[in-house]
């Protein structure tokens, strides 16, 4: 039993980390809450299931859909976001003006009616004697290793230490030589390929329908404050924290009861923490 | 006319043009149409009240429509489980409403910007979760509104059934809106409202004036949860129902919206903002998957080119059109100098 519970908390840890990480680094270098990150997911996990029902293969079909997802970031990002670049809060009313688009999209191509993407594997293993699914083992194989090669590449890599100089003082930046709109066009093509390749992944374990953004997007944030703002290692680190609480929660608790728990943890760190376990205070909150 | 004079002339017309939207509804007289006018003055509401806290104090609080939420359930219950005065139901909700108000108004005096945000958002979810696996709030069927107890007023000779479908229900979501956009006005006037302003702009400037932010943040609360509550409570009597969906993170971005497109901070906002939601969500002849998407459009392109809101936009083009009509009446005057040097 307890096996199961912290292996289903290692999974739930993996969904939001895959739905969170292209948020932070988009709010990160461009300080923009994109609201649109859930709908985007949810729009990249339809265009998958089309693409494999209509007989391309899975993987296939994730990296054609990464590809489009990233050309509308391009574009997004060129046409609105780089408009209003000095007024974060009007890049916020876009973001939530594009959650409308993309919302009407979706209900006109595929209706309420949920949709399943086929599994990536079948069958299940046991474990320490639980007894887990292996789609599910593969999501968190591929979260852990995929978020923790994207960490390392920011961490470590030369246009790594661009993103995240940018996102620290984009003016320090500029003067060090640094093309930072560049780097912001680059951060959130990033972003919304990371919300397509997670939509992608999370449609073979989850139903997609029209609320999977949504429901998805506000952990993402729970997550992201919880590890720590403006610090995509604190994000992984949020969502381990906040999935196994959650598994936690929901093997011992009532269900109502368990679902206040993220929020609890939340509003605790919020009001105790408010830089989030792993981050360091940079901005005044 | 003295300044003051002036100045009352101003606000009287600030006050009070919000009527003339009610001229074409009420000259046209159909049920629809009704309808389609107290779901508007509803959401100018909700764009009220978070026009006070995030327009006026700077607060952008996610939460405005669970304040909403928690009165009307509270009215809701009291009446159906204690068959509780409709009168004192109402003011119950609407005390219970502030009181959970000043929670988030404590906490906003912790945390700043995105922060706060997403505690108002998670202060939402955890209202919604909460009612949505309540048995005694009837989860996510909710509860049914009994609207037969709105009463039939006589003014006078005059019956105004408050029920009614056909201009009386429509009446009292008008006079509460009226109300309620009055006491925005005036409160913008007012030195509280005047320091809810300077707190938003510069919040260790005003206190280096003398102003308490924190007392001024949490007043901000209060007053907009005020708001909410009635808005909520008139919801819910309007659809003769209550569910925890009215009050959900959609419907709180939506008010959000509309307060932008119309115009953050302005007075003006909310009766525009009713206005849009009319035009965009009930009269457009769109289907309806469209008409969210429809709004998405509108509202970035409101947003790229008039970052006031239509509001501002409106200023904008006034402004310029009395620059050019004094521009106008220079090249006037000077032509006609000119006429009368030449004879």
């Amino acid at each position: 039993m307890l096996v199961e519970t912290i292996f289903a908390g290692l999974f739930l840890a993996s969904i939001y980390a895959l739905a969170a990480f292209g948020l932070a680094i988009v709010y990160g270098v461009l300080h923009v809450l994109n609201f649109a990150h859930g709908a985007l997911l949810t729009l990249s996990a339809y265009l998958v299931f089309q693409l494999v029902t209509s007989g391309w293969p899975f993987w296939g079909a994730i990296i054609a859909v990464t590809v489009v997802a990233a050309g509308i970031g391009v574009l997004l990002e060129l046409f609105l976001f780089r408009r209003v670049i000095d007024r974060p809060l009007s890049g916020l009313i876009i973001s939530i003006g594009l959650i409308g688009i993309i919302d009407s999209l979706v209900a006109v191509g595929w209706g309420p009616d949920p949709r399943a993407l086929p599994r990536m594997v079948d069958g299940s293993m046991t474990v320490f004697g639980g007894i887990i699914a292996k789609d599910r083992v593969l999501v968190v194989v591929i979260a852990i290793v995929g978020l923790g090669l994207a960490q390392l590449a920011i961490t470590r890599a030369p246009w790594g230490k661009l993103l995240r100089a940018t996102a620290e003082d984009r003016e320090a930046a500029a003067m060090q030589g640094i093309p930072v709109l560049r780097v912001r066009t680059a951060a959130f093509v990033v972003g919304a390929g990371l919300a397509a390749v997670a939509g992608g992944i999370i449609g073979t374990t989850l139903p997609v329908e029209p609320g999977l953004g949504d429901n998805l997007i506000l952990k993402a944030f729970i997550v992201i404050i919880v590890g720590g703002v403006g610090s995509t290692g604190g994000t992984l680190l949020g969502a381990a924290v906040v999935g196994l609480a959650e598994a936690l929660s929901i093997s011992y608790m009532p269900t109502s009861t368990a679902q206040l728990v993220p929020l609890a943890v939340l509003i605790v760190i919020l009001l105790t923490r408010p830089q989030g376990i792993a981050g360091t205070l940079t901005e005044r909150v | 006319m003295t300044a003051s004079g002036r100045l009352r002339g101003r606000l009287q017309v600030e006050i009070f043009w919000p009527l003339l939207l009610a001229v074409p509804v009420v000259a046209s007289g159909t049920l629809q149409h009704y309808q389609w006018a107290v779901n508007g003055v509803i959401w100018g509401l909700w764009a009220l009240s978070l026009n006070i806290v995030w327009g006026y104090a700077g607060q952008l609080s996610v939460a405005q429509l669970a304040l909403g939420g928690v009165a009307g359930y509270t009215t809701t219950l009291l009446i159906s489980l204690h068959d509780v005065n409709l009168v004192l139901a109402v003011l119950a909700g609407v005390g219970t409403a502030v009181l959970c108000s000043l929670l988030l108004g404590l906490a906003s005096l912790r945390l700043h910007g995105f922060y706060f945000t997403i505690l108002s958002v998670s202060f939402a979810a955890v209202f919604v979760t909460l009612v949505t696996n309540s048995d005694t709030a009837g989860r996510t069927a909710g509860l049914l509104v009994d609207r037969g107890r709105l009463p039939v007023v006589d003014i006078g000779g005059l019956r105004w059934d408050l029920d009614s479908g056909s201009g009386g229900f429509f009446a009292l979501a008008l006079v509460v809106f009226m109300a309620m956009h009055a006491l925005a006005v005036l409160l913008r006037e007012c030195p509280a409202g005047r320091a809810m302003f300077a707190v938003r702009d510069d919040e260790a400037l005003a206190s280096s004036l003398g102003i308490r932010g924190a007392t001024i943040k949490i007043l901000s609360f209060a007053l907009s949860a005020v708001v909410a509550s009635v808005a909520g409570i008139l919801q819910i009597y309007s659809f003769r129902l209550i569910v925890p969906e009215f009050f959900s993170f959609h419907e709180a971005l939506l008010s959000l919206l509309l307060l932008v497109v119309a115009g953050l901070g302005y007075t003006y906002a909310p009766a525009i903002g009713a206005v849009v939601y009319v035009v965009l969500y009930q009269a457009a002849p769109v289907e309806g998957e469209w008409r969210v998407g429809l709004l998405g459009v509108f509202v970035i392109l409101i947003v790229l080119f008039f970052p006031d809101g239509i509001a501002g936009g409106i200023r904008l083009l006034a402004r310029r059109a009395s620059s050019l009509v004094g521009r106008a009446a220079r090249w006037s005057g000077r032509s006609t100098a000119r006429s009368d040097y030449a004879e």
